[in-house]
């Protein structure tokens, strides 16, 4: 089934290449609004919809934020939910304008489907959960015990691959689904149970007892979840990646959307300056408006905001920010500098 | 001499009877059922006590919205409403104008319908204050076509047209046409979700696979070999292949075919559905068209009536009537199967159901929500599912007994 | 007997009469089955023709030529004038001028009696419903069963139903009826009814041909009858003729067997 969408999905982009004739941020701008791609069943923390209908979640804050910096409104998206299978057709095929929809950069997105990503917005990877009393802490530990894995995805594979590279013995039980799996868990049938770090720290909060499991140091894959666009318009996938680094760099400036009012008028560094269109060159060399980045910050916030709003200790999800800090505090996220 | 009439020989009847012949004939029986007696009380104890002291039905009720309509915006909620209460006042007044057999099952239909829509109306009284005053308009819309069939039996005559009407203006009041505010402004399909999108791909599948099955059956008949051909062609093919198949085809295959035109997702999800049930609802009437005896064709033409004017006004009215039970069921199973949209990224009630178990709020509660949500959904489907195969039952019995 | 032994006669019309129908040298076959062998049979406006023989002569697929029901291959027939061709614009004519009465009835069962009267008048004479409705409340009464209009054919007896046959026929007022086995089906204390209707209509002078075994109805007001075996006219003759002298051998053992 996977290999048949990656054909289908294939082949859509052969066929459908020249169709765009007019360029995506056209598009975006006479339509009015940013038809932005999310998971459709929801993923907690990324994207969901609340019990008003609206949506919410890090991916859906990015849709925002793309829409404040090409529209000046970040509340201008049409969001359309994407199952997982029809999801890169549908960014082929111009149904959307961007997917943002916790998918993760390989090659052969990049390449044999015809995606460009932007820098990661998340960096995620497999990681296992234990009981806080069963002493497993390394890779090693899990010698000989039974894992909760889902079955038919990667995370399956993973996991077959690092024990086997390590010369490790384990019991695998599998499920479909995640939740049956999990409440297997739960019970006792598991010693651990793995999956993606975020789903890790979101689906421990449904288990019975949260504080005796723990999300253990180690981390068997890289998985960096980021917006993607179609190949062959580069002015629209240099705006969606400089919306991405615009969130890293007003967290290294220290720019949030509290205080950007007054870094707009008080600022004398000449990099917050450029960032926030008082210095309008730089910006309009995208083809757009001066304050587009401004609208960023104002609208949707830096990426810490973005990230505490959704994933960050105060919620539900609650983890750790890991990977996903800024360089500055030991992270990943960098941003290019704007000039 | 003439025999006397006798009682029939005496039976032993009664549930104790009933209970030492079916359960406790001999020890064994009575061992298996003690067990099984002890394994119903457990289950039933425990699924009860899961359902009053542990179960999170709160989350089922803050998301009822979302069941009903998804993301359809709360201050034009009157609009699909509307649509509730035309279709309740329409089926009011078929209800009220029906005679005979089927007049009685038709009541019935409204009967269940009205009970259903007076439940959820005494809920939103209390819970729901945007759109309580809605429901009460449209449970007093279905009264109101009752009672207005009563005074006026004739409308009996007009009840198809309005039916078909109905749909235009459901769809039209749905939509919206202009602009981005006021009261009847744009929403697009990409907002309907819940039991609205359910019923409207099921209704609007069977309503238009309908003719186009009919025309299929009789294409199916023709003389001339290409029509022929072309039916039997499509029809085996489309009955080749599951109603998932299909949906993908049309939602991953069919912009490409159109060169870069992309309907909605629903108009792509609405086709496929159509196109599958006019298959099978062509199988179906070619059953019934077989089942009519070659006399009444050749009474219709020795009467010197044209072959349009026989296969219209004879043979296919007795053909349809015969195979209304099965399009009940057809539309059933349409109506479960529209859950597989969900895989295309539409929003039916199953979807708005995995998506409501994915909210954080549920992530908190332990295990989840999965459990509360599909027991809700499952007895929706229930509801609905068993309403029509009773319905369909009847009829049958009631066809069956009927005219012929 | 062979086949060969079988005589091949001329069943015309007395002359001096109108003639109505004419079938010339007609031939049919069913795939390779030769079912109607060189037929010559001609009726005269208000002449009863009933025609007898053994089941699988071909006296029912002979009537049902006439009104272009079955196709035949070879001949000719003309009804009132109008040749019967593949051209549909007089198969139509034909049929507007044919009334048939069917063994198995064929009312329509989702019809009320008054519908199924009614219907051919309305659609192919264009007449107003009202006048219909007159039309056929006239029809009814003679055929006995105007209290029955508003009724369903199930709720009808066989008796009852097949009179509503004719008397939906007879709306269309042609100027030929044909009757295929009309009392077969029926149970024998019903046959009586049906067979005195015929009888009323014969009486008033319409044209008739009857496909049946009631000698009695034959020997009351029948014309001619016509034997016929293997696809072919055997005899002819008058009924009396029938009783009390017959020719052939063929038809002394038929009668032999049905009288």
């Amino acid at each position: 089934m996977r290999k048949l969408f990656v054909l289908l999905a294939s082949l859509t982009l052969v066929l459908s290449a020249t169709a765009f004739a007019q360029s995506t941020l056209d598009q975006i701008k006479s339509r009015g609004s940013l038809i932005c791609g999310v998971n459709g069943t929801g993923l907690p923390g990324f994207a969901y919809v609340d019990s008003d209908g609206n949506y919410q979640g890090f991916d859906v804050d990015y849709c925002r934020a793309v829409a404040a910096a090409v529209l000046g409104d970040a509340t201008k998206v049409t969001y359309r939910g994407l199952s997982s299978g029809e999801r890169f057709t549908a960014l082929q095929t111009g149904e959307v304008d961007i997917l943002i929809r916790n998918t993760t950069w390989t090659s052969s997105r990049d390449t044999g489907l015809g995606l460009n990503f932007t820098a990661p917005t998340f960096y995620d990877g497999q990681g296992f959960m234990v009981r806080a009393a069963s002493g497993i802490e390394t890779l090693a530990d899990l010698d000989g015990t039974t894992i909760c894995v889902q079955s038919g995805t990667t995370t399956e594979l993973n996991l077959a691959d690092v024990m086997n590279a390590n010369g490790l013995d384990y019991d695998a039980k599998i499920a479909e689904t995640s939740d049956p799996l999990l409440a297997a868990y739960d019970d006792g049938a598991c010693d651990a149970y793995t999956t993606d770090k975020s789903g890790l720290a979101a689906q421990r909060t449904q288990l019975r007892d949260p504080s005796e499991h723990v999300i253990m140091d180690v981390t068997i894959s890289k998985e960096p979840l980021g917006p993607s666009v179609r190949h062959g318009d580069d002015q629209f996938y240099d705006v969606a990646n400089w919306v991405v680094f615009t969130t890293f760099m007003a967290e290294e400036m220290g720019i949030t959307s509290a205080n950007v009012d007054e870094m707009l008028v008080g600022s004398a560094d000449s990099n917050v300056r450029r960032l926030l269109g008082v210095e309008p060159e730089k910006v309009e060399e995208f083809g757009l408006s001066a304050d587009a980045f401004y609208n960023v910050i104002k609208q949707v916030g830096n990426y810490a905001e973005i990230y505490n709003r959704n994933l960050g200790p105060e919620t539900v999800v609650n983890i750790p920010r890991g990977y996903n800090a800024s360089y500055l505090n030991g992270g990943l996220h960098y941003a290019p500098p704007l000039r | 001499m003439l025999q006397p009439a006798l009682p029939p020989p005496i039976r032993e009847t009664g549930f104790a009877f009933w209970l030492k012949r079916n359960l406790f004939s001999n020890w064994w029986n009575s061992l298996i059922s003690l067990a099984s007696l002890v394994i119903i009380v457990y289950t039933l104890i425990s699924l009860l006590r899961w359902m009053v002291f542990e179960a999170h039905w709160e989350i089922v009720w803050q998301n009822l919205r979302l069941f009903a309509t998804y993301r359809y915006p709360t201050e034009l909620l009157w609009r699909p409403m509307s649509c509730v209460a035309l279709i309740l006042f329409l089926f009011g007044l078929s209800a009220g104008v029906g005679k005979g057999g089927i007049g009685q099952i038709v009541f019935k239909a409204f009967y269940w319908l009205m009970g259903f829509c007076l439940a959820i109306t005494l809920i939103s009284l209390f819970l729901f204050p945007s759109v309580r005053w809605l429901w009460l308009i449209a449970i007093i819309a279905g009264f109101a076509g009752y009672s207005l069939a009563k005074f006026w039996p004739n409308v009996a005559m007009y009840l198809s047209i309005l039916w078909g009407l109905s749909w235009f203006v459901c769809l039209f009041l749905m939509l919206g046409f202009s602009g981005e505010s006021g009261p009847m402004q744009y929403v697009s399909p990409g907002m309907w979700g819940g039991i609205q999108l359910t019923f409207f791909l099921s209704v609007t599948g069977i309503a238009l696979a309908f003719p186009l099955g009919i025309a299929l059956a009789l294409g199916r008949q023709s003389k001339l070999p290409a029509i022929k051909y072309f039916c039997i062609t499509y029809i085996e093919i489309i009955r080749g292949a599951p109603l998932i198949t299909w949906l993908f085809t049309a939602s991953l295959l069919l912009p490409l075919f159109l060169g870069g035109i992309r309907p909605e997702a629903l108009i792509r999800a609405q086709v496929a559905i159509i196109l599958f049930a006019a298959a099978y609802m062509a199988e179906n009437v070619r059953g019934g068209l077989q089942a009519i005896p070659k006399g009444q064709r050749e009474a219709a033409h020795a009467l010197g009536l044209t072959p349009w004017d026989s296969m219209r006004l004879i043979v296919l009215p007795q053909a349809l009537r015969a195979v209304i039970p099965a399009i009940v069921g057809l539309f059933i199973g349409l109506f479960k199967d529209t859950s597989l949209v969900t895989i295309v990224g539409l929003h039916d009630l199953f979807a708005v159901v995995l998506g409501v178990a994915n909210q954080p709020e549920a992530k908190q509660i332990p295990g989840g929500i999965v459990r509360e949500l599909f027991i809700v959904m499952s007895l929706f489907y229930w509801f609905f599912c068993y309403r029509m195969s009773v319905a369909s039952k009847q009829l049958e019995k009631e066809l069956g007994l009927g005219t012929r | 007997m062979s086949d060969a032994a079988i005589k091949n006669v001329r069943a015309d019309a007395p002359v001096g009469g109108s003639r109505i129908i004419e079938i010339e040298e007609l031939n049919k076959w069913y795939g390779e089955f030769h079912v109607l062998r060189n037929i010559n049979l001609s009726v005269n406006k208000g002449e009863v023709v009933v025609v007898i023989g053994p089941s699988g002569s071909g006296k029912s697929t002979l009537i049902r030529c006439i009104n272009r029901l079955e196709e035949h291959q070879k001949g000719k027939i003309t009804v009132d004038n109008i040749e019967l061709t593949d051209d549909v614009r007089n198969i139509d004519k034909i049929r507007r001028e044919t009334g048939m009465v069917f063994q198995s009835f064929n009312l329509f069962p989702h019809l009320s009696v008054m519908e199924n009267v009614t219907l051919a008048p309305i659609r192919v004479r264009k007449m107003k419903k009202s006048e219909a409705e007159q039309k056929a409340m006239y029809y009814l009464e003679k055929v006995k069963i105007p209290e029955q209009a508003q009724k369903y054919p199930g709720q009808l007896s066989g008796g009852q139903q097949q009179r509503v046959a004719i008397a939906r026929a007879l709306t269309m007022e042609p100027k030929v009826m044909l009757f295929d086995e009309p009392t077969s089906a029926l149970d024998p204390e019903v046959v009586g009814e049906v067979l005195e209707v015929m009888v009323n209509l014969a009486k008033e002078g319409m044209t008739m041909i009857v496909v049946t075994h009631e000698m009695g109805f034959a020997r009351e007001v029948g014309d001619r009858v016509v034997f016929m075996d293997a696809g072919q006219v055997v005899e002819v003759g008058t009924p009396e003729h029938f009783f009390v002298n017959p020719q052939e051998e063929r038809t002394k053992s038929f009668l032999s067997k049905i009288l």
